[in-house]
């Protein structure tokens, strides 16, 4: 329960902030969670699942309101075939970036609190 | 161990954020662009219309902004300060990154976007004076306070939409290459005016006569290059008598001879078979008794279209048409009393001149017997991500020195039909583009014009490039100016490369306007252009080498001759023709070569082509197989005496059709390098068989692939050429020798057809949207339609309330 509690904090914090941030926020709010984790897998899948939910509800949300045009030309640009091509590789994107996030959070707290020097 | 495996994945972390966040190569800053909150998704909806009324300080009255339903702005504004300021504003909301970026490439900065693979094309760009013209034509306007101001106000109203932007606003161009817009400027407007100099001016085959000058001799270049050929079709109508000439030049005793081979710097020739149409037909022809005109310039298509419709009102006057992104006014349109249209005129006004040097500083170089000093001009040529290059470029009193060592700038832009040339070093360029000038002050005057005098007036200004004007208007009146200022050269001069030593090969003065070529109400009840030749040989004013092939130009006047009782939708008509009248003239004597046994072996194509109507329609396959014999044909006439294509220009198609016509045992026919001598149908039979092999290689056997619109088709690629932005294997018909002359990349770029009631009215379109936005549905919607021929109704009531769509107000700072 906890768990899930700190997933939806998460995505609720990512989805505030990112909004207003740049996107290497993201990252940066993952890693902030890592940090204040015990487990440093649970940081990793943590940071890449709300990240990667974050930017899914973002493009679904842009989808919704007509991107779906540019979104087929940026993938055309891409070389890709398809608009929903380009969503998946940036939903891609956003979990690898988060889980390197997340997992980065988790080594600093790894060498700096639970072995300090 | 754990402490290494920390640093590892820190690294890792703000690497990976670096790099995704930094334009590598061609790739956009990946994370940064693919941000759905501020990369490119941020721009979703960006196209949609302003739903609230704009306040902007700079202005002085209230203006209304309605767009229809194509999204063209009609704007109505109680003085031209409002007016142009949001003409500037309203333009840079739908194409403010292709005006910016076109007026960059013009002044050639873009190594500042795009990095060090742009160099060489700015440095041609900075080479050839492009700044330095578009500084000449401020100057030239600082004389004209009226137009200046307007500029500025259109300038301000650009900077008006640009300051209101943050960077999730951008236009996605400038996300995927990284950068910001820049303040617009006057400066900026002069330099797209001279990017269009370049595009339509900016050629010559100057380098390619003195070579064949030096090759086959004066006869045989006369022969094979005719000034006037035997089949011209003029602008102004064959029998128009001119006055005496005021000015007489003298040439020279004996003709200069550059010495063309010594060097490997190329540039770009004459293109063949590129240009526009327009005419205009009396009231006496026409179903209402009142004047039509259509115009539809050709040019390179691109995506946004390098056209933006708009409707500008003040109570002074309502005119309609198409506007350039980046300059005020409207360019080829008409108001409630005149209608203009241009084509290209192609008067030779590029002209080279070898230069003697006195040393290899080029401080000093010889002219009528002095030493004359040089000025130079540091060019700083910034580069993305590199120190920036730094080229002073000599100037002498004629222009630039576009070379001065041997290979420095190659070729630099693409090959189109008959590509680049060999240009040696210390050879200035004459360009008239470089004069003070004032095209924009001739728009400004049109788009106010009420009668013919205030057009003719207008026209006075207008310098570079020199364009046919045609013109009709509500009181009943046609006419045609072949207008700009086009020296007064004697015959031949700036044909061949010149001697920059000797006066004589100086240019005259300007002709004076009185004397240049134009017509008004003639007998015949129409008038048109379409690049060719602008009067026969009778004209007294030596105007240029060579003019397009009178193939489209014939065929437009036939099919203008048979209208009786014209309506607008007959000139809509003749926009689209693809009737190929040079197919007509000659493929019956090249199917009359045809030997029995390839008559046999490929009784399907000949039977093609037999029966063919010689429309160049999508879906006609006669129209592939004969652009293909006719290439092939050419191949092995020219190829042998005169070189490859690529490295000189060939003889008009008109001249080739004179052979095949007329002179099958003529001696241009032989391959010289083969012992034997070769016949008419040895070479139909030959070029042939080759192209049939040619098509079957690249489509297969004869299908539908064959179809001229699945063969030859038309790409309308995105001006920077970024992939999945443009609309691409359009299925076209039409080609270059033809009234619809649509080509692979190029063609009308702009088609319109006005009737002059009281008010006119008419209808139009271009390839491609009003938005510039590649997420809009009006980035290319009238696309397809343009490819089917159809057009859209203007709307161009002078009262607002009479337009429907949607309406917006900008107040003033006295609201």
């Amino acid at each position: 329960m906890i768990a899930v509690k700190r997933f939806v904090l998460l995505i609720l914090i990512l989805s505030f902030c990112l909004p207003w941030l740049p996107w290497w926020c993201g990252i940066l709010i993952c890693a902030i969670d890592g940090f204040i984790s015990y487990c440093q897998k649970c940081s990793a899948l943590r940071g890449g699942i709300s990240l990667g939910t974050v930017w899914t509800g973002a493009i679904l949300w842009k989808y919704s309101i007509g991107s779906e045009l540019l979104m087929n030309r940026v993938a055309g640009m891409m070389g890709l075939e398809y608009g929903v091509y380009l969503a998946m590789i940036m939903v891609l994107l956003a979990i690898i970036l988060g889980c390197l996030g997340g997992y980065t959070g988790s080594q600093l707290r790894v060498q700096f609190i639970q072995n300090p020097g | 161990m754990k402490m290494a495996r920390t640093l590892f994945f820190v690294i890792l972390t703000v690497i990976m954020t670096v790099t995704l966040n930094t334009k590598l190569g061609n790739l956009p800053p990946i994370a940064k662009f693919l941000d759905p909150f501020h990369g490119f998704l941020a721009l979703t909806g960006s196209d949609q219309l302003p739903t609230e009324n704009f306040h902007f300080p700079e202005l002085s009255d209230r203006v209304e902004v309605i767009w229809d339903e194509r999204r063209v702005p009609h704007i109505f504004a109680q003085n031209e300060h409002d007016l142009f300021f949001t003409q500037g504003y309203v333009t840079a909301r739908d194409r403010l990154w292709q005006m910016e970026f076109q007026s960059m490439a013009a002044a050639g900065r873009l190594s500042e976007i795009i990095g060090e693979k742009a160099l060489q094309y700015d440095l041609y760009q900075r080479r050839i004076g492009m700044v330095y013209a578009a500084e000449n034509a401020q100057k030239a306007a600082d004389a004209f306070p009226e137009l200046l101001n307007l500029i500025q106000f259109y300038s301000n109203g650009v900077n008006s939409y640009i300051n209101s932007l943050d960077w999730d606003e951008y236009p996605v161009e400038y996300k995927i290459m990284d950068y910001q817009p820049e303040q617009w400027t006057p400066l900026k407007t002069f330099l797209f005016l001279k990017y269009m100099s370049l595009d339509l001016s900016g050629r010559s085959s100057d380098l390619d006569y003195t070579k064949l000058l030096s090759k086959i001799g004066y006869d045989n270049l006369d022969d094979l290059y005719p000034q006037f050929p035997d089949y011209i079709d003029p602008v102004i109508p064959k029998g128009t008598e001119w006055k005496n000439p005021t000015i007489n030049p003298i040439p020279p005793k004996k003709l200069y001879q550059s010495d063309p081979w010594n060097n490997s710097i190329q540039t770009e020739k004459t293109e063949r078979g590129l240009g526009s149409n327009n005419w205009a037909m009396s009231g006496s022809l026409t179903k209402s008794g009142v004047p039509l005109l259509a115009n539809d310039p050709h040019l390179r298509l691109t995506l946004p279209n390098i056209w933006y419709e708009i409707h500008l009102n003040t109570p002074e006057f309502n005119v309609y048409g198409a506007s350039l992104p980046g300059g005020p006014c409207v360019i080829s349109g008409f108001n409630d009393y005149i209608a203009w249209g241009e084509t290209n005129g192609n008067d030779d006004v590029w002209d080279w001149y070898d230069i003697t040097f006195r040393t290899p500083e080029m401080a000093e170089y010889l002219y009528d017997g002095k030493w004359v000093k040089t000025t130079g001009r540091i060019e700083e040529i910034k580069i993305r991500g590199q120190d920036s290059f730094l080229d002073t470029v000599i100037y002498t009193h004629y222009g630039p020195i576009v070379w001065d060592y041997d290979g420095q700038t190659r070729r630099v832009h693409n090959l189109r039909s008959r590509g680049g040339e060999m240009v040696s070093v210390g050879r200035a360029l004459r360009w008239l583009a470089h004069d003070e000038s004032l095209e924009s002050l001739t728009f400004y005057q049109l788009n106010k014009a009420r009668n013919y005098d205030d057009y003719v007036n207008a026209l006075r200004h207008f310098t570079c490039p020199v364009q046919n004007f045609i013109y009709a208007d509500i009181d009943g009146n046609i006419a045609i100016w072949h207008a700009g200022n086009t020296p007064v050269k004697w015959e031949d001069q700036g044909r061949f490369i010149m001697d920059g030593s000797n006066p004589v090969y100086e240019w005259g003065p300007v002709i004076p306007h009185a004397e240049k070529a134009y017509s008004k109400n003639p007998v015949r009840g129409f008038l048109s252009s379409a690049n060719q030749h602008v009067t026969d040989s009778s004209f007294p004013y030596y105007l240029g080498p060579w003019f397009v092939e009178s193939y489209r130009g014939g065929r437009i006047n036939q099919k203008l001759s048979s209208l009786e009782k014209a309506i607008p939708e007959d000139f809509a008509d003749i926009q689209m023709d693809t009737k190929n009248t040079l197919a007509e003239h000659i493929l019956p004597h090249l199917l009359s070569g045809l030997s029995d046994d390839l008559k046999m072996r490929h009784s399907d194509i000949v039977e093609i082509l037999k029966s063919w109507d010689y429309f160049s329609i999508s879906e006609s396959k006669p129209a592939a197989i004969f652009d293909r014999w006719i290439k092939e044909f050419e191949t092995r006439v020219w190829e042998d005496e005169l070189g490859k294509l690529y490295d000189i220009t060939w003889p008009d198609y008109s001249r080739l059709a004179q052979l095949i016509t007329e002179e099958k045992e003529s001696p241009w026919l032989d391959n010289i390098n083969t012992e034997k001598v070769e016949t008419f149908t040895e070479i139909v039979n030959a070029s042939f068989e080759k192209s049939i092999q040619l098509l079957v290689e690249k489509f297969g056997p004869i299908s539908e692939n064959w179809n001229w619109g699945n063969s030859r088709g038309t790409d309308i690629n995105h001006l920077a050429n970024i992939p999945g932005f443009g609309r691409i294997k359009l299925k076209t018909g039409g080609g270059s020798f033809i009234p619809n002359a649509t080509n692979t990349t190029f063609g009308p770029s702009w088609r319109f057809v006005v009737e002059m009631t009281n008010p006119p009215r008419g209808m139009g379109i271009y390839p491609g949207g009003q938005s510039g936005f590649p997420g809009s549905k009006w980035y290319d919607n009238m696309v397809d339609g343009w490819v089917s021929g159809k057009m859209h109704e203007f709307h161009t009531n002078s009262d607002f309330n009479q337009i429907s769509g949607h309406k917006i107000s900008f107040s003033g700072s006295n609201q």
